[in-house]
């Protein structure tokens, strides 16, 4: 993304993850070798995602549709990298087909879903999004896919790290659900 | 026109070692049928997904040659997924659609590149993909072949193929089975460690060496 187009986006108010957010997320997903990142854009991450595409740290491959994020992620992980998907909550929902595969199918393989949770329990504008909000969960437990839902900055960093920690030892997707517009 | 299987008896003559990852349907019945056993060969992707593994190999081990055995039905299931091949556009990575015109499993039920006037080659040269091809004779498809492994940047061969009777043909390898030695072919290959042992309780025992 042009630096003048995430700046114009700051200024309306679009970005709603806070710049140390996003940093103390990106600085767990180091600290854990993350190294390989799948995305598409959710009006609450565009922060994170920036910060992401513009860090030669990581191999990032942006999508159009959230379903190949999750076979981007399978072939890196096969080829020695350690993957993580970033996506809204809907779009977690538009790749359960693969993510429905890769379970029980191909016996999983773990990865780092940083999940923008709109409609979650006190989001202002989660009006159109309240379906995710009271789903998501539901589905996660349904493919036994470990979760946490963060509502505290402070505890962005540490729960990246501990959801690298659940994917490896479990060897399956870890997830975490950033919920709130101002965290 | 000829059938998927002698068009894929080309590539098993080419490869040495690629890796090879197949979507579901015809390409990979027929590549299990002319490939020697080889656990650098990953079956059965999910539809839509073949391409996008492929992908993510591709970027992760830019020195080694990735091959995405894909269907029509498969692609369009997600056409999107050029434009990210386009975008990253590796050099290392073919795609090659096993192109039947046909749900061929699902009764021959016919997909959109039955029409004549669809071009999926146009498609990928469209989402950027330089080297984008349509071959339907194994010596065209030979030709073509050689000239994309010597290519720079990304490569798609559209594979025009006659249908076939369905074989029933019993699945060989398990999904599971098949990753794990897919896995280790890698990790012996290329000289890594990709499985991490149990037990691993701090961030700095499970980063790789």
């Amino acid at each position: 993304m042009p630096n003048d187009t995430f700046q114009n986006s700051i200024r309306k108010g679009v970005v709603k993850l806070k710049a140390e957010s996003s940093k103390e997320i990106v600085s767990g997903m180091k600290e854990v070798g993350i190294n390989f990142i799948s995305s598409l854009p959710s009006n609450n991450l565009v922060s994170l995602i920036h910060d992401i595409m513009h860090d030669p740290d990581f191999t990032h491959v942006p999508v159009a549709n959230e379903n190949a994020c999750i076979g981007l992620c399978y072939g890196a992980y096969l080829t020695g990298k350690k993957p993580a998907f970033v996506a809204q909550n809907s779009g977690l929902l538009m790749a359960t087909y693969a993510v429905m595969d890769s379970v029980y199918w191909f016996g999983n393989f773990p990865m780092l879903m940083v999940i923008d949770h709109r409609g979650d329990y006190g989001d202002p504008s989660g009006w159109n999004f309240v379906g995710y909000g009271i789903q998501i969960p539901k589905i996660l437990d349904s493919f036994q896919i470990p979760y946490i839902i963060v509502r505290d900055p402070e505890k962005l960093k540490a729960e990246v790290i501990n959801g690298v920690l659940t994917a490896t030892a479990c060897r399956r997707p870890a997830c975490i659900l950033i919920s709130g517009e101002e965290i | 026109m000829t059938t998927c299987h002698e068009m894929l008896k080309v590539l098993a003559n080419k490869i040495t070692d690629e890796l090879v990852v197949t979507s579901i349907g015809r390409v990979r019945l027929d590549w299990e049928r002319v490939s020697e056993p080889r656990d650098g060969n990953l079956y059965e992707i999910y539809m839509g997904g073949a391409t996008s593994v492929a992908l993510g190999m591709a970027v992760s081990l830019p020195y080694r040659k990735i091959i995405a055995l894909d269907g029509d039905g498969s692609i369009l299931m997600d056409l999107g997924i050029l434009l990210a091949v386009g975008q990253q556009n590796p050099s290392n990575l073919i795609v090659i659609i096993g192109d039947n015109r046909a749900y061929e499993k699902a009764g021959c039920v016919p997909t959109f590149t039955a029409d004549k006037d669809v071009s999926l080659e146009t498609m990928a040269r469209g989402a950027g993909i330089p080297n984008a091809w349509t071959v339907t004779e194994p010596t065209e498809f030979q030709k073509v072949l050689d000239e994309v492994y010597q290519a720079e940047g990304a490569s798609f061969i559209d594979m025009k193929v006659e249908t076939e009777p369905w074989l029933r043909h019993p699945v060989t390898l398990d999904g599971t089975e098949n990753k794990y030695r897919f896995i280790r072919h890698i990790e012996e290959s290329e000289k890594i460690q990709i499985l991490i042992p149990a037990g691993m309780r701090s961030p700095a025992q499970i980063k790789w060496p």
